[in-house]
């Protein structure tokens, strides 16, 4: 596994040689709501010249990246590495927190994020070499997911593992994602909503044939008396089903197997 | 409401499950081979060591599951192993007879080719982990058997597929680090 770059030394070396970025490098912030799928990700560096404090902060967050890497925190290293960029834009930290989303499994933001560093026409060369052939390790990992029989884009509502999905409207839908474990809910109004869950392996596509259930139509005859009866009795229905379903599924057991054949020890 | 809540609240019980992806070989095709042409199946039993069980000997006792009927390709299954806190420290032993019968009770299924399988660990409390198995081919001779690493069996990293599910100084991602 390559290990992330270290030493407070280093970094003022790559400080003084590799900064500041160039505009394009440096992006714009990213907001917590984004969508996926919606284009390449950007890590958010400095908005300027960054200040003296801001650097001293920066190196503060490198070097805890650098030990939580050490000890396998890679969720901690990334948070600091990220942290170490958007403060200075130093290329390294860009380039640790791209291998430290490797490390994660995390290679579609891992690919975009050596994209980012690459943009640099100043990077080191040392680095720049690296980051290219981590690139193309990268890219070759990620998967994707392609979607078909989706009705046309506008009135459809996409969620992959509980993020909203970009649907550009391209048709089959393709959606970019990391292997492993995925869910993905389709919502479409007076239609029950499509969910599937799957795998999708290492650099290959998970296919998904796309088929909507029509809602039934509640009937119109009997006026207003008879609607609010249904609406309330349906509300009456729901909340009593899921007073027993939370009863039920929480009244054994910690977790419930997920497959079929269950052995019990 | 506040008495479903007691009750739920008094329920939560302490266990741990392992999904294990278990692929298995595909149907010897050699009719004049040790293992002939007759229809196999792969008959998982699974054991506990805090059980006392080992490979020496038969494991009696019904299983959960019939055996999987080999195909003329690998196929993949998926076999959920619920643990409770006795179990969660000890070493986890599979076995997989390739028996000429569903439940391995057929003549000569006593003396049935095998696969074992054992890691040491594999359960976190109230943690889902997997780990996967892949035989490639029914064995002939001596069982055959894969020691699984602690460091693979997968679970509590979000999102991702990392090359060890261990942290440096060796602690499991499901535990907590060990202090340096």
């Amino acid at each position: 596994m390559r290990k992330v770059v270290r030493g407070v030394a280093l970094w003022g070396a790559l400080f003084v040689v590799g900064v500041p970025l160039s505009a394009a490098a440096q992006g714009e912030p990213e907001t917590a709501e984004a969508p996926v799928q919606s284009g390449a990700r950007r890590l958010p560096g400095p908005a300027g010249e960054p200040g003296e404090e801001d650097v001293a902060a920066a190196r503060e967050h490198f070097i805890a990246g650098t030990e939580a890497a050490d000890e396998g925190r890679w969720a901690d290293a990334l948070e600091s590495f990220e942290e170490a960029y958007r403060l200075s834009g130093i290329p390294v930290a860009l380039y640790n927190a791209a291998t430290t989303l490797r490390s994660l499994g995390r290679y579609r933001d891992a690919r975009d994020a050596f994209r980012q560093l690459l943009e640099d026409p100043e990077l080191d060369a040392a680095v720049a070499q690296s980051a290219q052939e981590l690139l193309i390790e990268v890219s070759e990992r990620v998967g994707e997911i392609l979607v078909l029989d989706l009705p046309p884009a506008g009135e459809l509502s996409l969620r992959l593992n509980g993020s909203q999905v970009v649907d550009d409207g391209e048709r089959p839908l393709s959606l970019e994602t990391d292997p492993g474990a995925h869910s993905l809910r389709i919502e479409r109004p007076a239609f029950h909503p499509f969910l599937w869950e799957g795998e999708v392996p290492r650099g290959g596509r998970a296919t998904i044939r796309v088929e909507f259930e029509a809602l039934p139509e509640v009937e119109e005859e009997g006026g207003n008396g008879l609607r609010n009866g249904l609406i309330i009795g349906g509300v009456a229905a729901v909340v009593i089903a899921g007073a027993v379903t939370a009863f039920l599924l929480l009244k054994d057991d910690g977790l419930q197997p997920m497959s079929d054949n269950v052995v019990e020890l | 409401m506040l008495f479903l809540a007691a009750a739920l609240l008094s329920g939560c019980a302490d266990n741990a499950v392992l999904e294990l992806t278990l692929g298995l070989p595909p149907q010897p095709s050699d009719a004049s081979g040790p293992l002939g042409d007759e229809p196999r199946f792969a008959f998982v039993q699974v054991r506990s060591a805090q059980s006392g069980a080992t490979f020496d000997e038969s494991w009696s006792g019904a299983e959960p599951f019939d055996g999987f009927a080999l195909q003329d390709m690998a196929t993949t299954e998926m076999i959920s192993i619920v643990g409770e806190p006795v179990h969660y420290e000890e070493t986890l032993m599979v076995r997989v007879r390739f028996c000429t019968s569903a439940d391995c009770s057929a003549l000569g299924d006593d003396m049935a080719p095998e696969a074992r399988l054992t890691v040491p660990r594999v359960f976190y409390s109230l943690e889902r982990t997997s780990y996967e198995w892949r035989i490639n081919e029914v064995p002939e001779g001596e069982p055959a058997l894969t020691e699984g690493r602690r460091c693979d069996v997968a679970g509590c990293v979000a999102g991702g597929e990392p090359e060890s599910y261990c942290r440096i100084e060796g602690s499991h991602f499901c535990e907590p680090p060990r202090s340096r």
